[in-house]
């Protein structure tokens, strides 16, 4: 029995993290999120800007880490359009563009007062080295540089949402949704360092404890750490988005894990008490 | 002259960007954006030699039928049909075809379809017609005899295969697949590896139980029935102003872990990185690192 538990074929692990995941999705399990200061941070900033603030969002993230961040813009976008602010997206990731599309399509009905070139903009990709950090650069000293045109091909400068935003030191903050690099440490070093533009960031839940640093130092004002980070910002504006409703899985998936471990544990230090020599 | 010219090039170019750095000069700020424009074209010619590159080893892999090349097929399928689809169509959810001032005028009744208008303007300088952007020069104060404007016409489809098909049927499944399957051989692995061998793994996995555990609501619930068993106990052996009864202690804990011995860690590694990248940046600086410029 236990040479089986401990040679256990992965198959089993899998069927069991399946379940785990699925059933909760599949029954809806939601649990209340803790809070998490470094979202309430950003929520709060957010909260008490004055209306007709500047957000600036940068889907630095393709469909890989769409179930983490996406959540985040949605949630972000829906607490900055209820506080009337306006929304300047743009791009280090060719797919981030399409991902601020589709974070747009699917909160855009909920405020159907807002109207794109006046409350909301698109301003698409900008392509540059991997670093990030000469596009960065670009954005902060011209960023009608950056985008001449916007997503739909539109003369950028002819928006009312572009009346003074010349540049990212005109935004009130830049959330970078960042699944790796260019993302977060070039709006750190570049925005933030050198400007001393407000940046907040979104990451995914693997690269979120390097971030910390950042945060602990200053120079993150918020920080968003994977699919946790989504659901606490969602909590927090009242929202009831897939981060929340991902959480519940997370949760099993996490028990699993932790279960699996205490068993291959419990296992291995039975096995070491077997082999050791017995001195009688 | 083959060493001497790169090397002044990269000594002033990184002295360029060093200063626009430290110093707020308007014309240095223009410079580095040049510098800026220049590595973006630079690195357009590796993303060219990139691509040549990964067709010339699939290309290699297919036609030696090298272990797994079927993959390689597929590889070079999915590059083709991407760039041939994006560049017929673009990559937008919609693309746009110019249409005739009859045809716009006869879709403009039709509610389905979609079109726009777009007014281009144009300086009339030495006889030729030099095209502007309203944004850039002040047309109202320019005479009619030096500028003019045309109008085009479009009407707008969607972009079924690039947008609908390669990126949302395709691309976005994949990826998140991907991604998905992660936590599954995280798990498998954590059975098979993660055991308390040593200190540091101890140490490890005590760490991982707490952040596991706090970063999920589900630590309230776990947290709630150990202090039902544990609460009794500390409250006979503890003094009563160092307990204060939560349920979020599993979270506050892994918050404690994330933010002091985590963010001390990465702060090591990130500026042991940071000064080595410093130490190499100075050496290709100042010339003494030649490696880039290659052997002969």
């Amino acid at each position: 029995m236990l040479d089986f538990i401990e040679n256990l074929d992965r198959r089993y692990v899998f069927v069991l993290i399946a379940l785990a995941v699925a059933l909760p999705l599949i029954f809806k399990v939601t649990l209340p999120m803790p809070d998490d200061p470094q979202v309430k941070n950003l929520y709060d900033f957010v909260e008490n800007l004055k209306p007709g603030s500047k957000i600036a969002i940068s889907f630095d993230y393709d469909p890989s880490s769409e179930p983490e961040l996406h959540p985040m813009a949605l949630a972000i976008f829906h607490h900055a359009f209820r506080k009337k602010h306006k929304v300047y997206a743009m791009a280090l990731y060719p797919a981030g563009p399409s991902m601020a599309n589709d974070a747009f399509a699917q909160v855009s009905p909920h405020h159907p007062e807002i109207k794109y070139g006046r409350d909301y903009i698109n301003l698409g990709f900008y392509y540059g080295p991997n670093t990030g950090l000469n596009q960065v650069a670009v954005f902060c000293s011209d960023i009608l540089r950056a985008f001449p045109r916007d997503e739909k091909k539109e003369v950028t400068a002819t928006y009312p949402i572009m009346e003074g935003f010349r540049n990212l030191k005109d935004a009130d903050v830049v959330i970078s949704l960042s699944a790796g690099d260019p993302g977060v440490p070039a709006y750190v070093s570049e925005a933030n360092a050198k400007h001393g533009i407000n940046v907040a960031a979104g990451v995914t839940a693997v690269s979120a404890p390097r971030f910390y640093a950042y945060y602990n130092s200053g120079q993150l004002m918020g920080l968003l750490g994977g699919l946790g980070g989504a659901a606490s910002y969602e909590s927090f504006v009242n929202v009831k988005g897939k981060a929340l409703q991902g959480m519940g899985a997370q949760s099993f998936a996490h028990l699993v894990i932790i279960l699996l471990i205490i068993i291959s544990n419990g296992l291995y230090l039975i096995r070491k008490r077997s082999e050791e020599p017995r001195w009688s | 002259m083959k060493r001497e010219v790169p090397l002044l090039i990269t000594f002033f170019s990184c002295l360029i960007l060093l200063l626009d750095f430290v110093i707020r000069n308007e014309y240095l700020a223009r410079l580095a954006a040049a510098i800026n424009d220049y590595v973006s074209i630079l690195a357009t010619f590796a993303l060219v030699l990139g691509l040549a590159s990964l067709f010339g080893v699939h290309f290699n892999r297919i036609y030696r039928k090298r272990e797994n090349w079927g993959f390689s097929i597929v590889l070079i399928l999915g590059f083709v049909t991407a760039v041939l689809f994006s560049s017929l169509y673009g990559v937008e959810k919609d693309y746009e075809v110019p249409i005739s001032l009859d045809r716009y005028e006869t879709l403009q009744q039709d509610s389905s379809a979609s079109v726009r208008e777009e007014t281009v303007h144009y300086l009339l300088i030495g006889g030729k017609e030099v095209k502007v952007g309203q944004e850039v020069f002040e047309l109202d104060t320019i005479g009619p005899e030096h500028k003019k404007k045309k109008v085009f016409y479009y009407q707008q489809h969607p972009n079924f295969w690039f947008d609908t098909f390669i990126f949302q049927n395709v691309f976005t499944p994949l990826g998140a697949t991907m991604f998905s399957l992660l936590a599954f051989f995280m798990a498998s692995a954590a059975f098979r590896a993660f055991r308390a061998k040593s200190i540091p793994a101890t140490l490890l996995l005590i760490s991982a139980f707490f952040v596991m555990l706090g970063r999920v609501p589900i630590g309230a619930f776990v947290g709630e029935w150990l202090e039902f068993l544990v609460l009794p106990i500390m409250q006979m052996t503890l003094p009563e102003s160092w307990i204060s009864p939560s349920n979020q202690w599993f979270s506050e804990l892994a918050g404690f872990i994330m933010n002091v011995p985590n963010a001390a860690g990465q702060r090591a590694i990130m500026i042991g990185a940071a000064l080595g990248m410093v130490a190499a940046s100075l050496r290709i600086w100042i010339g003494l690192e030649k490696e880039h410029l290659g052997r002969d």
